[in-house]
């Protein structure tokens, strides 16, 4: 594959200063060259900012501290693509702005409030953190028997990528299954070198299952909402390695009202049983949608994901000081 | 005038091997950079040779890799595994040039690699290989006893027990006693990244026993070798981190240190030119005792000899490992029963446990650690085999 991708952009994380990026990469076969950049990115910083402080209004204030919004552009050689995206921890906010009250300050609720009949949903950030969590934690060849997950999610390892500058890669997606883990048995060289437009250094991956690329999840049969009031699990950050044993998390969540949303007042910690958790999935109330891990470790970590409905039993929850 | 700007030329090399029977894909990547951090707190990266008002060194792109012999000795060394493993090569050559706005531009080279993937065992179960540090890592590869130790863990882990839960006296060897330092002990020395996290409430918690030192010094030749940090500070000598036991010393950036009244300790790091530099480890020591190991294992008694761990994390006041490779002790023998699975799950005050400690300090050859979003192939570990009295395991 031979490619000539220049990438700006501006990041902000507080509305007020930017991270300006500017890159060109230029692929020939399996040669990168990274470098003759001549675009300046500060043309996107007020729209950057912009879209951190229209966010800001809609989250409570100890979530903002999570907020990053970037705004940019993507030139390849055949088209050039804008794009904007704004996250909170890994939760992609996109247009669902319209449900949460831009009132003085955005309403939240505390969790001993949440009715007692909400569903408890992972939100696609969340299932994509665990879904990668629990494949990670995998500790060999097992059987269909112990596969930790349910018939009907499907996983499928694939060079594509819903953030614009990794959009990339020429090998087709792959269904992870007990006897497939990881694509061993493609070279996706053009995955690799257009994935990491800020870490060129270090190759995606670059621990342990070095064969992965991104993960796209879906769920046969379609999806539906379930109930009237779902308490979503945005993000999950792991608080242990990963395991199919008993796991610790940290998670922000809120509740979602057919007319309504609010934003959860306290994190969680999460204990949830790694290995079993995702067995018993029946069916997504959400369809897939780009979603996010921030990694301590890899740094961010795109794919797409539903979200999924669990059993409320499936997770035990303490409240988090802040 | 900005408070810092750095630029970067260099190249990367990158090797995938899936064994047996796949070929290496090889690929590479030249690459140029510079950074600029500006007093209102932008900042701005680009791709392209750094502007000519900065005056800033001009000098050619290092040297490149030798793709050919790295093919050739990866293939080797998967061969020599008699396992199946999906492996990655990794090399990075590169110059770093940094300067603010009182000092002269400083310069570094950074040379690294890094061999990492699973590796299949014959009972169907996985375990990883990190091997990294300084230089190009062709020595660990080729037949030796780096290679051959590898081997005999995947041999002798797909034939373990599975480990069961519970806590008792353990002996662990230097690849093990590195990984629970860096965890437990470097990486809670660390000042905060976010300069205004004010961690100075851990100066003078006791983290290990009376009589344990530890430093952390870049100028050694372990897998970390600089002599300016990434924010250009001087590196004039080894940092005391811990003395008798205790934390007296925090490893800072110039930012945090400035925020915690201190001074910068040289260990302002970042993966590459375009992230932050933060406070990170280099070079973790903690000095050899007296001790041979088998009068380690004669002092436990019974117990557990924990061979090789991975997976080190750490948050807070707890850490953990998983157990790739552990064998029970009795009578003071080793009793070739190997143990496998389960993870150490301790809180960073383990080493206060330490009893004992071995004669001979090894480099640990994992350099690899992670820490926001930021992976450093050359952080590296110094360590020797030590007695505990107590090492608790999870399943």
């Amino acid at each position: 594959m031979n490619a000539d991708r220049t990438i700006v952009f501006a990041r902000s994380r507080d509305g007020r200063t930017t991270q300006q990026f500017a890159s060109r990469i230029r692929i020939a076969g399996h040669q990168a060259v990274i470098g003759d950049c001549d675009l300046d990115p500060a043309e996107f910083v007020d729209s950057a900012c912009r879209l951190w402080r229209r966010w800001q209004q809609l989250l409570p204030d100890d979530r903002c501290g999570q907020l990053v919004s970037e705004v940019g552009l993507v030139c390849d050689q055949d088209r050039t693509r804008p794009y904007a995206i704004a996250h909170a921890n890994g939760a992609i906010l996109d247009g669902d702005d319209r449900y949460f009250a831009a009132s003085a300050r955005p309403a939240t609720v505390s969790w001993a409030d949440l009715p007692a009949e909400a569903t408890l949903v992972l939100g696609p950030s969340a299932t994509l953190a665990l879904v990668d969590f629990v494949l990670d934690g995998i500790p060999g060849v097992l059987d269909r028997s112990d596969w930790p997950f349910a018939s009907n999610l499907v996983i499928e390892d694939t060079a594509l990528s819903p953030y614009p500058p990794q959009i990339g890669g020429n090998s087709a997606p792959i269904r992870i299954n007990p006897e497939h883990l990881a694509c061993d048995g493609c070279d996706d060289g053009a995955f690799m070198l257009l994935q990491r437009s800020e870490r060129w250094q270090r190759p995606v991956n670059a621990l342990y299952n070095v064969r992965r690329r991104n993960l796209a999840i879906s769920c046969d049969g379609g999806h539906r909402r379930s109930g009237d009031a779902m308490v979503v699990i945005d993000t999950l950050t792991a608080e242990t390695e990963p395991t199919l044993a008993r796991s610790r998390w940290l998670a922000t969540w809120h509740l979602d009202q057919p007319m309504s949303r609010r934003w959860g007042g306290e994190r969680l910690g999460l204990a949830i049983e790694t290995g079993c958790v995702l067995q018993s999935i029946t069916a997504a109330v959400g369809a897939p949608r780009p979603a996010c891990i921030c990694d301590p470790i890899e740094g961010e970590i795109y794919g797409t994901a539903p979200s999924l409905a669990l059993a409320r039993s499936a997770i035990t929850t303490s409240m988090v000081p802040p | 005038m900005p408070i810092r700007r750095s630029h970067e030329i260099g190249h990367a090399l990158t090797i995938d091997l899936v064994a047996p029977g796949g070929q290496p894909a090889v690929r590479t990547t030249c690459f140029q950079a510079w950074r600029e951090e500006l007093p209102s707190g932008a900042v701005r990266t680009s791709t392209a040779l750094p502007p000519r008002s900065w005056s800033a060194p001009e000098v050619p792109p290092p040297a490149g890799g030798e793709a050919d012999r790295a093919c050739r000795l990866l293939v080797e060394f998967a061969a020599g595994l008699g396992a199946s493993a999906a492996l990655r090569y990794s090399r990075l050559v590169s110059r770093r040039h940094v300067t603010d706005a009182e000092e002269m531009w400083q310069s570094r080279e950074v040379n690294v690699f890094a061999l990492t993937g699973r590796i299949g065992l014959a009972n169907g179960r996985f375990i990883s290989l990190g091997w990294s540090g300084f230089g190009d890592g062709f020595d660990r590869m080729i037949e030796g006893p780096m290679r051959r130790r590898v081997a005999w863990i995947a041999r002798s882990a797909a034939a373990a027990a599975p480990m069961e839960a519970g806590a008792g006296p353990a002996v662990l060897d230097p690849q093990s006693t590195a990984l629970v330092v860096h965890e437990a002990v470097g990486h809670f020395s660390e000042a905060a990244v976010d300069a205004s996290v004010d961690l100075r409430h851990r100066l003078g918690c006791r983290l290990a026993a009376d009589g344990f030192d530890v430093f952390d010094d870049p100028s050694l030749p372990g897998a970390a070798r600089y002599q300016v940090d990434d924010e250009g500070t001087e590196a004039i000598g080894p940092t005391r981190v811990l003395a008798d036991g205790v934390i007296i010393q925090q490893l800072h950036s110039r930012r945090s240190a400035a925020a915690a009244a201190s001074l910068p300790t040289a260990n302002a790091r970042a993966a590459q030119i375009t992230l932050p530099p933060i406070p990170r480890l280099s070079n973790l020591v903690m000095p050899a005792g007296t001790s041979s190991q088998d009068s380690l294992l004669e002092m436990m008694g019974s117990g557990l000899m924990v061979h090789h761990l991975s997976h080190g994390f750490s948050r807070g006041i707890e850490m953990e490992a998983r157990i790739v490779l552990a064998e029970r002790v009795e009578g003071g023998r080793l009793t070739g029963r190997f143990v496998s699975g389960g993870r150490v799950t301790e809180r960073v005050d383990v080493l206060t446990r330490a009893r004992s400690r071995g004669d001979c300090s090894e480099l640990n050859p994992n350099a690899l650690c992670g820490k926001h979003g930021q992976i450093l192939y050359d952080v590296g570990t110094i360590a020797p085999a030590l007695l505990l009295s107590s090492l608790r395991i999870s399943a």
